[in-house]
């Protein structure tokens, strides 16, 4: 898929781990990893306000485009 | 992760298609007995009856009761799907390819049991006038289009459903 999830260098970049985001955003581990790992097939507002919250990031820092 | 319902209606619905079942399969076995018995009879009985029948009578009525176990046999098969249906509401995931493809075959097999009623008209017309005695009962109606149709379009629905479900498990 085209659409790429840089959860991982956001979490990086703040020197969070998957289960504090999942802590914080109230939203189990599992779903934050299928996110993370791209195997996620749509994403909520209410996830992405609530990860683009806690990341303090907007919602173009969390999602890519690659194109072919 | 569905769990699965405790339902006094689909726990009814399940006792009265397997009794269902069971008499479907029953009639198909007094049937053939009664097909061989008839075909076999020594005392002539059958012979009685077309005694002014033309010789072709025997063939006619033989090919009545072939499409008459044939379509038994078919309301078997559909049965069988309707309970696996049932079984996967009971599941509490309906909405799963493998019911949209029973509803499928449920059409099909609605579609081929009005195709045998419709073969049988023909052999039906041919025999009843030799039938005083004896009419055969044979009628016809469309219902069984309508049944194909509605079954074909609710396989439509359960496909749909099914991706739906499979899009929303994906959404985080």
């Amino acid at each position: 898929m085209p659409i790429t999830i840089k959860l991982d260098d956001l979490l990086h970049a703040r020197r969070m781990t998957l289960t504090d985001l999942s802590e914080r955003v109230d939203i189990t581990l599992a779903n934050l990893s299928i996110l993370k790992t791209g195997k996620a097939k749509a994403i909520r507002f209410s996830t992405l306000e609530a990860i683009c919250h806690e990341l303090g990031c907007q919602p173009g820092d969390l999602l890519g485009f690659e194109g072919e | 992760m569905s769990k699965p319902l405790n339902d006094p209606l689909l726990t009814t619905g399940k006792v009265v298609l397997q009794i269902a079942a069971a008499g479907i399969a029953i009639t198909i076995a007094v049937a053939f007995y009664g097909f061989v018995a008839l075909f076999t009879d020594p005392e002539g009985n059958l012979a009685r009856i077309f005694a002014k029948a033309p010789p072709e009578a025997w063939w006619w009525l033989f090919g009545i009761s072939l499409l008459d176990t044939l379509v038994l046999g078919l309301c078997l098969l559909f049965v069988f799907q309707l309970v696996q249906i049932v079984d996967s509401v009971g599941d509490g995931d309906p909405f799963v390819p493998q019911n949209a493809g029973r509803l499928d075959r449920m059409a099909w097999l609605a579609l081929a049991m009005q195709a045998v009623s419709l073969a049988k008209l023909p052999l039906a017309a041919l025999l009843e006038p030799h039938l005083k005695d004896f009419p055969l009962g044979i009628d016809f109606s469309l219902w069984g289009i309508v049944l194909a149709l509605t079954l074909f379009i609710l396989a439509r629905v359960f496909r749909k459903g099914a991706e739906m479900k499979a899009d929303l498990e994906g959404t985080v």
